[in-house]
């Protein structure tokens, strides 16, 4: 993952920590990602333990309620901000130029910023964790009035979601310049990769959206330091106007979390089936559908908040039509595994884990979608099932899957087959014993949020944090075989793997610092 | 071979789910049919999604699996080069549209009756407060608070938990079987959301505004419910239950100031 | 190598999408309202006075559209202010002007100052729902131990639809709170 010094181009670069804090180099922040998001995964996974533990039985055993409601929050911030988001820039950063045949990031002293923000911002939202009144305990979804009464913690979290907002939009900036800009010449726009394509949109969705979350929390700022009231029904505000801008970046925001996944998984399943990928154009075509239906679907979120009829139907039906565009994915993904020659490598299993357990998310998510039966899911443990299942098994190991398919790429070394395949079978073992049980809780009608939960969710609540336990300690194992890999381990072959299609496989292993310097021919 | 273990485990610890559950059987697995109409209703669409998806699940793994079986490098097969198929291509995006249009059809007839909140015999205003119901029954006197009764020995562990157990109130919201019952909801402060499983009902209250949703109650029971809205601290510590009965006997309730007349009114369980 | 001018324009370009998205978020909020307005997406009745000459007044009930309209109330400030409706619920008939009061007592030793905000349910119905004459336009005092009858004359608009037959209004009270004691 670190380390590549081995400079072919003799360029002067500080060395030690300078060189991390000063580098322009997009492999260099691109590793600064990774590991920032490493870390962050623990201290997420950390607070979901705690969540777990109060809710292993019935009672309040460890946490007061409030503290525990911190944690719901927190958990979320951290995870989708602190682990998804810059791990898959960490990617983007580290493939996108190899992938294209550019040189580097088109903004390289922007992307030195875009990173740096982060720990910035993340210290900042930590911090809040020691502050009086405790860290914010209304939602990561933040709506009023109950995220008004947060203590001294508000403007904090405020400001740090401004600056990850800018982190992640700076970020974006960079990378749709490179994809546009920095192509090597023949590299069209539909010969690209689809881990370039996916995050292209990506880019685009990140670029329209956070500018509007930036919005509504200044809105919440003001609200509560300033006495305007956009929010507040005693000066003519509505409180339910904050979800719809909530989630108008929230909808999408849950695919930009989960596009660059596809991307992944497209490069793996070809490349382990020894066959190429197909409906490359379909491909294409079903994410910028999916982009695009992502900005028309977001009061699906908020069903019960009493809206009119005609707008319940029109986004029942608008967020079923999403069912299509992600079928046809899955439907690729499976006909690119018909009659290829597989093999199962980490990678391999990871990316089937994630089409398995991805489509199992999809399938609750569609459940959802049915208004009147979403008024029986909604707000429920049923509703945190499908978010996970989309984004643990989805996300998070598409996530692990990249990792493990280009880490011989990035740091020369073969990681240890067999510990990377336990990995995968501990982490989907344990994966589907803390989430699938929750599907039942939820349909027997435990809410979602609460530190206490009457006697009949006892069982299932005892397996999910079982399952919560065993999945955390698994990633353990993922923390040592990486840190072990970058050490050392069987030398790797440029190509790496047996089928593997793509520029990045044409550059030795680990890649010289500076990639294309010239452009590469593109067939 | 570790595969196979683990599979082995995994069906262990599922008979063990199925076979421990002291409170087992499939109902506590499923969303509740409830007693009503619509709540019925609700259960069948949220069965029959389910059979589909189930369905496709079945065609997508199946294929999968098969696959993955067949497929192999080991078993020696050669891979084979076509990537593309504009017919398969229509198909799959024909026929999921079609499913999907096939299921929006009895969803949005059920929605339409969930809307219909008109010709309500009685008005309720429910309000939700940090962390307690407000009930009123509207043009009458009767108006009363509803809030968790579980002791706080019982939630602090130095007491066993009774079998109701953080679903049981002070005063239940008494409602008679077989008339139809409009709820305006709104708030006091956050936002909460008034759930009741069995009769399907989950709207959230807003301060400043009101929504409204309307029931007709089938059988008369005891019926529990949640906020279902993060309200802050004790949001978990803010159930609704409603004891549901026959029209004389709430007329004599309500007759009676919302307080139980007859002796065994009084002496049923919270 | 590629024109790093080229990237800079890219980047502005991108920018400009940026800071044009953050000026959306604000413009969504009058954009709901006026959507609100329209479709009565939120039960919210404007708070703007009507025009009485579309209207006329109520005389004896001869039509057979005639609907249900309940008044209800509630009080953020339980303990300081009673807040209600002098009659629960009227028979009206679209079309015509009808009045009636709510009851506001101050139960404290203190001067109250707030405001009454209106909710209409089902909230298709807000749009139709026309005030001539409202306390809830502007902010109400309330005296130490005071009881102020509030007036209000309504319409419903003959438009709406025929299948809407019982219309409730809810005032909520809030106090106006000074930003600059909190």
């Amino acid at each position: 993952m670190s380390t590549v010094v081995k400079d072919t181009h003799h360029e002067e670069h500080p060395s030690g920590i300078m060189r991390w804090i000063t580098t322009t180099n997009h492999k260099d922040i691109g590793t600064l990602y990774l590991w920032f998001a490493m870390i962050m995964f623990f201290i997420g996974g950390l607070m979901a333990l705690v969540i777990r533990s109060e809710l292993f039985q019935p009672g309040l055993q460890f946490v007061d309620p409030q503290f525990f409601n911190s944690m719901t929050t927190m958990h979320a911030l951290v995870m989708i901000f602190g682990v998804v988001m810059p791990a898959f820039t960490g990617l983007a950063n580290w493939m996108i130029p190899i992938m294209i045949g550019g040189p580097d990031m088109a903004l390289p002293r922007m992307n030195n910023y875009s990173f740096w923000i982060m720990p910035f911002a993340f210290s900042m939202l930590l911090s809040t964790l020691f502050m009086d009144g405790g860290a914010p305990a209304g939602g990561w979804t933040l709506y009023p009035p109950l995220s008004l009464q947060t203590g001294d913690a508000f403007p904090f979290l405020i400001f740090a979601i401004h600056f990850m907002g800018l982190s992640s939009i700076m970020g974006a900036i960079n990378i749709v310049a490179t994809i546009l800009n920095m192509r090597a010449p023949g590299m069209t726009l539909m010969k690209m990769p689809l881990f370039v394509w996916t995050w292209l949109i990506t880019a685009f969705l990140l670029i329209a959206v956070m500018p509007v979350l930036a919005g509504g929390v200044t809105m919440l700022l003001t609200d509560k330091f300033f006495g305007t009231s956009f929010f507040n029904a005693a000066g003519g505000g509505d409180p339910v106007m904050f979800q719809h801008i909530f989630w108008f970046f929230g909808h999408p925001e849950v695919y930009i979390l989960i596009l660059p996944s596809f991307g992944v998984v497209s490069a793996i399943i070809p490349t382990f089936a020894r066959k190429p990928l197909f409906g490359y154009s379909s491909m294409v075509y079903a994410t910028a559908s999916i982009a695009f239906l992502s900005f028309i679907v977001w009061a699906h979120h908020m069903f019960t908040v009493g809206m009119p009829l005609a707008g319940e139907v029109f986004f029942m039906l608008a967020t079923m039509l999403i069912a299509v565009p992600t079928g046809v994915k899955v439907f690729n993904w499976v006909t690119t595994m018909w009659r290829g020659a597989m093999t199962f490598e980490t990678p391999m299993l990871f990316a089937i884990g994630f089409i398995i357990m991805f489509t199992i998310g999809g399938f609750s998510g569609l459940m959802l979608a049915i208004t009147p039966a979403d008024f029986q899911y909604h707000d429920t443990y049923f509703v945190v099932a499908h978010f996970h299942y989309v984004l643990v098994p989805g996300s998070i190991f598409a996530i692990m899957a990249a990792c493990y398919f280009w880490l011989p790429k990035w740091t020369g070394n073969m990681y240890p087959e067999t510990l990377g395949k336990i990995h995968f079978w501990l982490s989907t073992f344990f994966v589907n014993l803390t989430f699938f049980p929750m599907h039942f809780v939820g349909l027997a009608g435990m809410p979602r949020r609460i530190p206490d939960y009457s006697l009949q969710f006892a069982d299932y609540n005892m397996i999910a944090s079982i399952g919560a336990f065993g999945f955390g300690f698994a990633q353990l194992i993922f923390l040592y075989l990486i840190i072990k890999t970058i050490k050392g381990g069987k030398k790797a072959t440029d190509e790496v793997w047996e089928g593997a299609e793509g520029l990045e496989w044409t550059l030795s292993s680990p890649p010289p610092y500076h990639s294309f310097n010239t452009p590469p021919v593109i067939k | 071979m570790n595969f196979l273990n683990l599979k082995k485990l995994s069906i262990l610890i599922l008979l063990y789910i199925l076979g421990s559950n002291s409170y087992a059987g499939w109902l506590d697995l499923n969303m509740p049919k409830g007693v009503t109409d619509i709540s019925n209703e609700v259960y069948g669409l949220h069965m029959l999604i389910l059979y589909i998806c189930i369905g496709i699940g079945v065609v997508v793994f199946g294929a999968m699996f098969w696959s993955i079986w067949a497929h192999r490098k080991s078993r020696g097969v050669t891979p084979a080069t076509f990537h593309e198929s504009t017919k398969l291509e229509f198909i799959w995006t024909i026929v999921p549209f079609a499913i999907l249009i096939g299921m929006a059809v009895p969803a949005t007839k059920t929605l339409i009756k969930m809307y219909d909140t008109s010709e309500s015999e009685i008005h309720i205003k429910i309000t939700g407060y940090q962390w307690l119901w407000q009930y009123e029954y509207l043009n009458t006197d009767v108006s009363f608070y509803s809030k968790l009764s579980t002791p706080y020995k019982e939630i602090y562990n130095q007491k066993e938990k009774n079998v109701n157990y953080l679903q049981e109130v002070d005063n239940q919201l008494v409602l008679p079987i077989n008339k139809k019952i409009r709820f305006l909801l709104t708030s006091n402060d956050v936002l909460h959301a008034w759930w009741v499983p069995d009769l399907a009902l989950k709207k959230d209250a807003i301060p400043g505004y009101i929504n409204e949703m309307a029931v007709v109650i089938k059988e008369p029971g005891i019926y529990r419910g949640r906020c279902a809205e993060l309200c802050g601290r004790h949001h978990g510590f803010m159930p609704i239950v409603i004891k549901a009965v026959e029209q004389n006997d709430y007329e004599k309730w309500l007759a009676n100031g919302g307080k139980a007349e007859s002796t065994d009114l009084a002496s049923t369980q919270k | 190598m590629v024109n790093s001018k080229i990237n800079k324009i890219t980047a502005k370009k991108l920018f400009f999408i940026c800071i044009a998205m953050f000026l959306f978020s604000f413009a969504l909020i009058p954009l709901y309202n006026v959507i609100c307005d329209v479709t009565g997406l939120n039960g919210n009745t404007s708070n703007l006075k009507e025009k009485a000459n579309t209207f006329s007044e109520a005389t004896i009930m001869e039509s057979n559209d005639k609907l249900n309209i309940q008044f209800i109330s509630h009080e953020t400030i339980k303990n300081k202010l009673a807040f209600k409706p002098k009659e629960f619920e009227m028979t009206i008939v679209p079309g015509k002007i009808y009045s009636t009061m709510y009851v506001a007592t101050n139960k404290s030793d203190l001067k109250i100052i707030g405001q009454a905000v209106p909710s209409v349910s089902p909230n298709e119905a807000a749009k139709y729902l026309k005030k001539l004459e409202c306390f809830c336009f502007e902010q109400q005092t309330f005296k130490p131990g005071e009881v102020v009858e509030l007036p209000l004359y309504f319409a419903i608009d003959e438009k709406m639809p025929k299948r809407i037959k019982t219309v409730t209004l809810s005032y909520s009270f809030f106090e106006t709170v000074d930003v600059s004691k909190k």
